[in-house]
């Protein structure tokens, strides 16, 4: 009895001690969803506060993902190029052309902290209130932030709650991550030393990336994947095909179909034992580094939704409807922590969706139209349909492809792995998925984007003026493929 | 800024979300230029309506939530609310005006302090039009007989071919809308209009447009020259609109674990903390005659078909075709591949030397989310197997 009261005495004082402030608006986590959504609603004039509990703004994408990953691909991009390609450019070098894995870690560091700081910067000029802090629900309408670096502690009561707490890397069963030889994604961006042998469990995106990387810096680099194809859901078996060809090209070794049993770690070396998943033949290899890179899982940790009953599916994803909202229509979430890719500028679309949702009763994401890309080199990008998916939907299309070998552009970069492909409607033309490998095939996709979002043909891209000599052209021929002769090939 | 509020007087119960007319930024009050207010659509298929009555005269000023007129349209009586403060500058169209269309200048409106006399009055699209209408009028009749039917001939007999097509795009597709008078057109919309000698105002107003905010595709323009299909077109673009939005069909809830929900907020929402394992039951007909000694032989064809439709649930593959599923995450959380997904029991009734039916139980292991999908395939499987395996028993 005594005691009883002696705790409701000290939760009472702690309440008074946190101080409670009102907002409109509350995000919970500082990601690309999660800062856009808090200052898209900051610019609509609402008060608004993010809470995130990293120690700095951008979530996984800014501190462990997109942004360091692309600084380590250029660099290393740029190092092998200068080491393989230079003579043939009519450039000598004299002495030894060599990696220095601090300086790279460096510059990574330090367009990240720009980044970082840039946030919050932002967030000071359209007034959006920053908690450094673990966001939890005390109830439907308090958010309590536990601070971290000596920030206050504080109750949020809020009108709109918008959850935006993203994933984490998949961990797989019976393999334990130490980030030193057996790394995730995060770890897998700041080895201490270049790796003899590099194993990858997991030929998405994030695993071919990181080998790219790694094995233009000397590693040897095995990938296996448990699917028949690289790439993960989404990519065009074609363009899947053709990737995993230019790859190997370039030194990476892949073991398709391969079920992992286990990794151990023994010493400085990680045994790893792999069977086929057809024939069930059982292989072992060692490697210095594994890199599991399975998958992201949608991340809630700490965040208390389980008081006031916020309903999760069977992947944990928090349930929504179509305008984000979960089971209290004030509180909705966005991002990787709920359904659709987990993709950076997905989560921003809806950030800015959610925040006009609370402002204007209406959002626009085309979840049709979400482009992807993979930063090898040369880069894979698409947006709209595959064949696969158009397939099974029963629309009648055709394709066109462009190769770059035909391109002027290309040509003088000596630059010319890979080729632009059409999907289009076979009745009206109209654009309906477009896939690139190519160089800056990133870049190239967005007018991919624009041409489905405003519903033009292949005919409308290719009376389209592109600049000569440009990479942009093989796209403009790429569309005059689909349904009439190209002019150069 | 106005409000629309649906202050109905008709009995047709109405609800109009507050369209908002806003006023134009851009005029900032030194221009002091008064603003054109045009006849509001009050519903999304207005077309046109009229003026009941001016609640505010000219020259009155009027503050926020004043009504300032009524208008009539063919559903209903709506009085159109002021959000702003303002003046009423100037009535273009009188109380009573009738069939007026949605977007014609009705008044001008001026800022709150402004001098009416030294005011400007901006230009009205009519007296612009009016100095253009020769040369406008010229364009309009510039396309010659080949151009498609005009509207009148075109809805009294669907004699021609465009027409049929349209008309029948514009019944069947809730997805074309009419055609945005503001768009510049596709290279390609416009080649194909140039070619069947089409101008851009018929295009606009007879062809229905399948774009983004009214936009006139390449498709659009086909199908309304009887080129493509209105029908395949209206699949391509129904698709289109299905998958841009986030699928959030089959969502599988999470079950509760009775540790979680330690709250007293939940209960009663809260499922029941023990479940019964779920039970699939089915009957088979078998009808044949067993005797003693051929038991075990029976028995051995039961368990081969039972084994046969095992193998084909266990190996289905339960995955829903979806993008957003991403097969190697659903292999790291699935249950192992050999794990129990059901128990499989059943029992066979005879009447003397007759097995007439056998009837199959299968209890659910709940912790496998695909069990049922298995479960469902096993029992669909099990009467094909046991038939084919029951005749190697005759």
């Amino acid at each position: 009895m005594l005691r009883h009261t002696q705790t409701r005495f000290f939760s009472s004082a702690a309440r008074l001690l946190s101080a409670t402030k009102k907002h409109d608006v509350v995000v919970i986590g500082g990601g690309p969803g999660g800062y856009v959504a808090a200052i898209r609603a900051a610019q609509l004039g609402l008060d608004t506060a993010c809470i995130e509990k990293r120690g700095s703004l951008g979530g996984t994408c800014l501190n462990v993902g997109c942004i360091p990953s692309k600084a380590l691909l250029n660099n290393s991009h740029l190092y092998h190029e200068i080491k393989t390609e230079s003579s043939k450019r009519g450039i000598d070098i004299e002495g030894e052309v060599k990696p220095n894995l601090a300086n790279l870690m460096k510059a990574k560091d330090t367009a990240v902290k720009q980044l970082t700081g840039g946030i919050e910067m932002l967030f000071k000029k359209n007034g959006v209130t920053y908690y450094k802090g673990t966001g939890s629900f005390v109830d439907e309408h308090n958010v309590k932030v536990d601070p971290i670096e000596g920030g206050e502690e504080a109750t949020l009561e809020a009108k709109n709650i918008i959850i935006a707490t993203g994933s984490e890397p998949t961990p797989f069963p019976g393999i334990e991550i130490d980030q030193e030889r057996i790394v995730d994604s995060t770890g897998a961006l700041s080895l201490k030393e270049i790796p003899k042998k590099m194993a990858i469990i997991g030929g998405g995106i994030i695993g071919l990336e990181m080998g790219s990387v790694w094995s233009r810096l000397g590693a040897e680099v095995t990938i296996l994947e448990f699917q028949t194809a690289i790439g993960g859901a989404g990519m065009d078996a074609e363009v899947a095909k053709a990737t995993q060809k230019f790859l190997k090209k370039q030194g990476l070794k892949f073991q398709l179909g391969a079920k992992v049993n286990k990794a151990t770690r023994n010493g400085d070396e990680v045994d790893i034992e792999f069977e086929d998943a057809k024939t069930g033949e059982v292989q072992t290899i060692k490697s210095d580094v594994l890199l599991v890179a399975v998958g992201r899982r949608p991340y809630s940790a700490g965040l208390n939704a389980e008081t006031i009953g916020l309903e999760f599916d069977k992947k944990k994803r928090v349930v929504i409807d179509s305008e984000y909202k979960t089971k209290y229509p004030h509180i909705q979430c966005i991002g990787d922590v709920t359904f659709g890719a987990m993709l950076a500028h997905k989560a921003e679309e809806e950030g800015i969706a959610a925040a006009e949702y609370i402002k204007l009763g209406h959002g626009h994401v085309n979840y049709g139209n979400i482009p992807a890309v993979m930063y090898s080199h040369p880069e894979v990008a698409w947006t709209g349909k595959n064949e696969e998916e158009l397939k099974a939907a029963g629309i009648k299309y055709k394709t066109g492809k462009f190769p770059f070998v035909a391109n002027s552009r290309a040509k003088t970069n000596m630059d010319t792995e890979g080729f632009v492909k059409f999907i289009a409607d076979a009745e009206t033309q109209r654009v309906l998925g477009v896939h690139i490998i190519g160089p800056n095939a990133g870049e190239m996709i967005a007018e991919a984007g624009l041409a489905i979002e405003y519903g033009a043909s292949c005919e409308d891209i290719y009376r389209t003026c592109h600049a000569h000599p440009t990479l942009s052209e093989a796209f403009k021929e790429a569309a005059m493929t689909v349904f009439d002769k190209p002019i150069n090939y | 800024m106005l409000r629309y509020a649906s202050k109905t007087v008709s009995k047709t119960a109405l609800q109009f979300n507050a369209i908002q007319v806003s006023r134009n930024f851009h005029i900032s009050r030194w221009v002091l230029a008064a603003k054109i207010f045009d006849m509001p659509a009050m519903s999304p298929t207005m077309e046109s309506g009229a003026i009941i009555e001016w609640k505010v005269k000219e020259g009155e000023h009027y503050n926020p939530g004043d009504s300032l007129l009524d208008i009539e349209t063919d559903k209903a009586t709506i009085s159109v609310d002021a959000i702003d403060d303002g003046i009423l500058a100037k009535i273009l169209l009188p109380d009573g005006t009738k069939d007026i269309k949605v977007g014609t200048p009705i008044a001008f409106l001026a800022e709150d302090g402004d001098d009416l006399k030294s005011l400007e009055y901006p230009k009205l699209p009519d007296e612009e039009k009016a100095q253009a209408t020769p040369a406008s009028k010229a364009a309009e009749t510039a396309p010659p007989k080949a151009s498609p039917p005009k509207e009148s001939t075109g809805s009294s007999e669907n004699t021609s071919k465009p027409t049929e097509a349209s008309s029948s795009s514009a019944s069947s597709s809730a997805t074309s809308k009419a055609a945005n008078p503001a768009q510049v057109f596709f290279p390609s919309v416009e080649r194909l209009l140039a070619e069947n000698k089409i101008s851009r105002e018929d295009a606009l107003e007879k062809i229905p447009a399948s774009g983004p905010h009214g936009r006139l595709l390449r498709g659009d323009v086909l199908v309304y020259l009887g080129k493509v299909s209105a029908e395949e077109n209206n699949i391509l673009v129904n698709y289109l609109e299905k998958t841009s939005r986030l699928d959030l069909s089959h969502i599988e809830l999470l079950e509760k674990t009775g540790s979680d929900n330690s709250g007293s907020k939940t209960e009663g929402k809260s499922k029941p903390k023990t479940k019964e394992p779920i039970v699939i039951t089915e009957s088979y007909p078998i009808d044949l005659e067993v005797t003693y000694p051929e038991l075990s032989k029976f028995k051995a064809v039961i368990s081969e078909a039972l084994s046969a439709s095992e193998q084909q649930a266990y190996a289905y593959n339960t995955n829903p075709v979806s993008d957003l599923d991403d097969p190697l995450f659903d292999d790291i959380i699935a249950p192992s591949r050999n794990s129990d997904r059901f128990k499989i029991e059943y029992a066979l009734h005879t009447e003397g030397d007759e097995v007439s039916t056998l009837d199959l139980k299968l209890t659910l292991n709940d912790s496998c989310f695909d069990a049922k999908d298995r479960a469902v395939v096993f029992v669909n499987n099990f009467k094909e197997n046991l038939t084919k395996e029951l005749k190697t028993f005759q």
